[in-house]
């Protein structure tokens, strides 16, 4: 994963970042990960990317739907371990403008790119009911066969208009 | 406090799906127990050889007498029996009488051989019957202790917890019991308990309690596993630690739903 993003030109907001903050780059290019994968990948929005001075390490923000809350996501790499008490630490020590975070997300990264995602929060939470998960299950589903026939249908309406094209060129 | 039954049902002896009394506690089911006073812990004083003696003795008479009394209710029961089949023993030994007076030659009319078996009425006193041998004679189980036994106070002896990490296992016990939470052991799941909101035998258990030291390092696959392990059987993973005050302090851990 270094080798690859190694290039002559660093993505502007890691120079930038790294710029800003006298951070440890292998830190600051597995926040940067997880930020492109925030951003990118799971479409998460008012994606940023920050410093925490008392822990010494990257971490990203950003809101997984539009106008949602304000998540919190902490890199770590799969050779890393942490304490109980390092968890619980950054519930009183990662902040964005203002905003402390009483649930943040791990951000697991493993060597081959790929990141899992669990939730730690501070507190007691009860596990969802299996009706609410079912939900949520249905309407994930709805919204994928209705993503499906949106493409479907774009490359339909694609196919057509280039054939139209091709008619319409002179010989 | 939940426990967990270890007995034999006597209903029901033979199998081990729903067992009785009595019923085997935690460690640390009992040092809150004892923490507040709810219980006491008591151990039996040890019997000498002459009151072991003395029992034997004891039991050897009750059961001679147990024999005694269980050959008189048999007698009982067969006379009561031959009672009621008089009329059938009466009639077979009309035909047993008839046969013979035929086939030693004799003639004699029904009305005499009847008159004759009257005089030779069953007298059911006079009747023998045959004693069982011991071997066959019914034997109590006591499903108690049936000796008078001597306690002592045995709370010195209980030494639990000792180590850090049954320290942290009984306080964050302790903490989350004084919350309302009821708890059983948490081996089916890999954890140190399984939280219930109520009865568990009402409820599924909502949470996996593991109980770790506050400076143990956790590597992350260990936290992916656990992560896992919840989301699987729908149930939060809950990371209790002692802070440095020595209160338990919990980080609940649940998949994201992102794959």
């Amino acid at each position: 994963m270094t080798e690859c993003m190694e290039s002559s030109g660093d993505h502007p907001v890691l120079e930038e970042f790294l710029l800003h903050h006298s951070c440890d780059t292998a830190k600051a290019r597995l926040a940067f990960h997880v930020y492109l994968n925030l951003a990118e990948v799971r479409g998460w929005r008012d994606v940023k990317l920050h410093f925490c001075k008392k822990l010494q390490t990257p971490f990203v923000t950003g809101r997984p739907t539009l106008g949602g809350d304000l998540e919190a996501a902490f890199p770590m790499a799969m050779e890393d371990s942490l304490t109980h008490q390092q968890i619980q630490s950054l519930f009183s020590s990662l902040s964005a403008d203002d905003h402390s975070f009483n649930r943040v997300m791990l951000a697991v990264c493993a060597s081959d790119t790929s990141i899992v995602y669990y939730k730690v929060s501070n507190d007691i939470v009860k596990p969802e009911p299996l009706d609410a998960s079912d939900a949520r299950k249905q309407e994930w589903e709805q919204r994928a066969a209705k993503r499906r026939i949106q493409a479907a249908e774009c490359i339909e309406s694609y196919c057509q208009h280039q054939s139209q094209q091709h008619d319409e060129m002179p010989p | 406090m939940v426990g967990v039954l270890v007995g034999c049902l006597p209903r029901n002896p033979r199998q081990n799906v729903h067992l009785g009394l009595p019923v085997q506690l935690m460690p640390e089911e009992l040092s809150v127990l004892l923490n507040k006073g709810y219980a006491k812990l008591l151990k039996e004083k040890p019997v000498g050889p002459e009151e072991c003696e003395q029992r034997i003795r004891v039991m050897e008479q009750e059961r001679k007498a147990n024999f005694e009394a269980q050959q008189q209710l048999y007698r009982e029961d067969r006379r009561q029996e031959m009672v009621k089949q008089m009329s059938h023993i009466m009639e077979g030994k009309k035909a047993k009488r008839q046969r013979l007076l035929q086939a030693a030659g004799k003639d004699t009319p029904a009305e005499e051989a009847t008159a004759t078996i009257k005089e030779e009425e069953v007298c059911l006193d006079k009747v023998s019957i045959t004693p069982t041998a011991e071997k066959h004679m019914l034997q109590q189980l006591f499903t108690e202790n049936p000796w008078k036994r001597e306690m002592r106070n045995a709370e010195e002896d209980w030494t639990y917890p000792t180590s850090e990490a049954e320290k942290v296992r009984c306080a964050v016990f302790q903490d989350l019991w004084e919350k309302q939470y009821y708890l059983t052991s948490g081996q089916k799941f890999g954890g140190d308990f399984l939280a219930y909101p109520g009865d568990p035998s009402r409820f599924h258990s909502f949470y996996i309690v593991m109980c770790v030291g506050k400076d143990q390092p956790l590597p992350a696959l260990d936290i992916i596993s656990m992560g896992r392990l919840g989301s699987n059987v729908r149930k939060t993973v809950l990371l209790a630690s002692l802070d440095s005050g020595g209160h338990a302090q919990y980080t609940s851990l649940q998949w994201t739903g992102m794959s």
